[in-house]
């Protein structure tokens, strides 16, 4: 509840603009708001309905009166939105098909979510409902807004050891490269749990695991300058927890570095097609050895970047010429560089 | 083929060992005929990887044929008296009970418990070991065990997941994806299964069978209105058994 209410401190600058029933639940909790409820609208109907039905009522105060809304039969009284997010609320927990043909629920779900997440916890319902809300905006509506809500509910609860899954596989399934900022991000952060876990989701950074987490300043920056480097060759992958023991999420393409071909992060294709001379140099590329690989895709992208002439002439030598340029004095050039 | 401690071995000799047919059998045919080079530096080796691969198989079939249920990590159970639901929906041993009686009790009493399918690999993996190793081993190795998915799996298991493997083997850890999955059921984005050898699966959720069977079962749980289809991916989980190996010979 605390965060929740530090947020909203932070949003409105007062709690002054709070709705009165998030305030109460806030203070009181949900079963005490029930009771609450139930009084003020045995007292007067009308000023109950108007703060339910208010533009500022947060999600987690609707979900909680349900129950009260439906005992009390005042249902056709609720406002448009209210009305909805129930429904969703109903169809969420039936698995109903029709949110996922109804693409007029954005507005609904997005609200549900966001003025929702900072309740997460507030029971084991209440909290699949949220996974399903956030896989519902990103799976079916493409929306990428409520990535930081995801993000802040996957590390908060992992923090409490509650279940992250689900959200970490939306997360990632909006194959958005904001998802790797936030998770570099993360590397900063105070607590090590946090940190252990951002580790774990950019495992595809080959400094990652390179640096204790008690340099966490020096692990940012190696992982945030190699992201920035590759973020051109870094396709979505697709790997997750139950799945296999060290999830790939996201994977570096060798080939498309040494051609210096953009990599599309969502499909993994290539920007642009290759060029036949492009065709035979990488079967040559397939057939070195994983090491030979990464020294040719590295060294590539640093001559490119620093001397595109240079690089020219480099990319169209055979491959074991280029192999043996990339291993004589300049690669000390380029390490210097990295 | 085989090497053993530098040694090209030929089947015969081995396959003698086993009944007609059995899945040591099959492993072996599988490895002789295979391009790749199998190497063991000592016959007890590869013995050991054999013994654990039927084991795992048995575990598998032991635990289909039991009342073990399918529930999502949020409404999982278990028997408490053996171990503590986590807040994730896992399941953590209790330090008063010994580890070897606590799996064998999702065998024995298999209708107290039921989670998801990336669970039950994990559960798999525990009691073929504890039927493989001497109770005293198993307990010294697995005191603290924590049923949930591949990430907390014990490390002296070893298990590692490889891209690409020269021959797919009897006991193998296989993975059903399904990338279309429908977003209300993400319980269904794939499916963990034991290879069971002759083109047979276990996955827990799904049942015993050929692949079809389990693209066709995830291909119900897409996204309406999908083309993509669920498919076998080419990676296959193995536990270091090298490493089992060696470490059931030290505590022995």
């Amino acid at each position: 509840m605390g965060d929740e209410f530090k947020k909203m401190r932070r949003h409105n600058s007062s709690s002054l603009y709070m709705n009165y029933l998030d305030k109460y639940r806030l203070k009181n909790g949900a079963d005490k708001l029930k009771i609450h409820f139930n009084n003020l609208f045995s007292k007067n109907k009308n000023y109950a309905l108007m703060l339910l039905n208010s533009s500022t009522l947060k999600y987690p105060s609707l979900f909680v009166l349900k129950d009260e809304i439906s005992r009390l039969d005042i249902s056709n009284n609720l406002s448009a939105r209210n009305k909805s997010a129930l429904d969703i609320t109903d169809k969420i927990f039936n698995n109903n098909m029709s949110l996922i043909y109804e693409k007029d629920n954005y507005d609904i779900l997005s609200w549900m979510l966001n003025t929702g997440y900072m309740v997460d916890g507030l029971n084991q319902r209440y909290d699949e409902l949220l996974d399903k809300t956030a896989i519902l905006l990103i799976k079916v509506h493409n929306d990428t807004n409520c990535l930081n809500a995801i993000e802040h509910l996957i590390f908060s609860r992992h923090r409490k050891g509650d279940f992250i899954y689900d959200l970490v596989w939306v997360f990632l399934e909006s194959k958005n490269p904001k998802c790797i900022d936030m998770l570099v991000k993360r590397l900063l952060s105070n607590n090590e749990k946090d940190i252990l876990l951002s580790k774990k989701l950019l495992d595809f950074v080959p400094c990652i695991n390179s640096e204790s987490t008690r340099n966490k300043a020096l692990l940012y920056h190696k992982t945030a300058k190699w992201v920035k480097d590759n973020s051109n060759f870094i396709y979505y992958h697709g790997d997750h927890f139950h799945q296999t023991p060290k999830p790939s999420t996201f994977r570096l393409s060798l080939e498309n570095k040494y051609l210096q071909n953009t990599t599309h992060l969502k499909s993994s294709e290539n920007k642009r097609s290759y060029t036949d001379f492009e065709v035979t140099a990488i079967d040559s590329f397939r057939n070195l050895d994983p090491d030979s690989q990464k020294l040719l895709s590295d060294y590539s992208h640093y001559l490119h970047k620093h001397n595109s002439n240079k690089w020219r002439s480099w990319i169209g030598k055979s491959i074991s010429e280029q192999l043996a340029i990339a291993q004589s004095g300049n690669i000390k050039e380029y390490n210097k560089g990295k | 083929m085989i090497n053993i401690n530098s040694q090209i071995i030929t089947p015969d000799v081995l396959i003698q060992k086993y009944t007609l047919n059995s899945t040591e059998q099959k492993i072996v045919n599988i490895l002789s005929a295979s391009d790749h080079t199998y190497k063991y530096a000592s016959e007890d080796q590869l013995l050991f990887e054999l013994y654990l691969r039927n084991s795992i198989i048995n575990a598998s079939v032991a635990l289909y044929k039991s009342n073990f249920s399918f529930k999502v990590f949020r409404h999982s159970v278990c028997n408490t008296d053996f171990w503590r639901r986590t807040n994730e929906g896992g399941f953590l041993l209790k330090s008063s009970v010994n580890p070897s009686d606590a799996i064998k009790d999702i065998y024995i009493n298999s209708s107290l418990y039921g989670t998801e399918c990336a669970t039950a690999m994990v559960i798999v993996y525990y009691k073929a070991l504890v039927d493989v190793l001497p109770e005293k081993v198993f307990n010294k190795l697995f005191s603290e065990i924590y049923l949930m998915n591949w990430q907390h799996l014990d490390r002296d298991i070893g298990i590692m997941d490889y891209r690409y493997v020269h021959d797919y083997l009897p006991g193998d850890g296989r993975y059903f994806k399904n990338p279309d999955v429908n977003p209300l059921t993400p319980e269904w984005q794939g499916e963990n299964v034991f290879d069971l050898g002759d083109g047979i699966y276990y996955g827990h959720g799904l049942g015993v069978g050929r692949a079809n069977k389990f693209i066709q079962g995830l291909n119900e749980n897409r996204i309406p209105g999908s083309t993509k289809s669920a498919y076998l991916m080419d990676s296959a989980k193995r536990p270091n058994f090298k490493h089992l190996a060696q470490m059931a010979q030290q505590l022995e």
